[in-house]
């Protein structure tokens, strides 16, 4: 479900915040109106976000988008 | 007491099953749809026993797995089950990319002179494009 660039893949910080949370990926995935497999294939980078949905996941996690996501190239 | 809630659990298992079945719908139906177009592409005249057999089943099955889908999909969304999301319409539009390859593809025969009547080629291009889509999507919802 493609990287958007294949130099500077998106990355996220996801599992750790849904983690850190205590949340499991079908709670994740019912806060923001989701399927659990999305949640899954956005864990592995596999499926890249739409921008509502970014901000949703941020907004169900306390956090901010950039906080959550990020290119490989910036960390 | 589990942290999901009943009907949480079962909003799931009804949009398993709606998933279940619609994919065991796309399968018997491409398998109706050939085993037909193979009958017709033969003349159409007597069956051979195991292909009756294979049209008979599949239409059956079908006819059940669309029904018990629309079941599925009407209590799966009662019961607050997200059905389809942003991941779900890509897959679903590159899986119908898929199908369009297949469906040109299963035409590449008729133009090497490989004469069948035109509505067993309808019912191959319409089982290749079945096929086609239904691959395309185990293939993009793998280990999802």
């Amino acid at each position: 479900m493609g990287h958007p660039d294949g130099n500077q893949p998106l990355r996220n910080h996801l599992k750790v915040e849904r983690a850190r949370h205590n949340l499991t990926q079908q709670q994740l995935a019912d806060l923001v109106g989701v399927t659990r497999k999305t949640i899954t294939t956005v864990e592995t980078g596999r499926f890249i976000p739409s921008t509502v949905l970014a901000l949703k996941l941020a907004r169900a996690l306390h956090t901010r988008v950039d906080e959550l996501f990020y290119l490989a190239d910036d960390r | 007491m589990s942290p999901i809630s009943l009907p949480a659990a079962a909003a799931r298992r009804m949009s398993r099953l709606f998933d279940t079945a619609t994919f065991v719908w796309g399968a018997a139906g491409a398998a109706a749809l050939v085993a037909k177009g193979l009958h017709d592409a033969g003349g159409g005249t007597d069956w051979p026993r195991w292909l009756e057999l294979t049209y008979v089943s599949a239409v059956v099955v079908a006819a059940a797995a669309l029904l018990l889908a629309g079941w599925a999909r009407t209590r799966a969304r009662r019961s607050g089950a997200v059905l389809v999301d942003e991941r779900v319409t890509l897959t679903h539009l590159r899986a119908t990319g898929a199908a369009l390859v297949g469906a040109l593809g299963v035409q590449l025969p008729f133009f090497f002179r490989v004469e069948v009547p035109s509505v067993a080629q309808a019912q191959f291009t319409v089982g290749a494009a079945l096929i086609a889509y239904g691959a395309a999507r185990l293939w993009l919802n793998r280990a999802a």
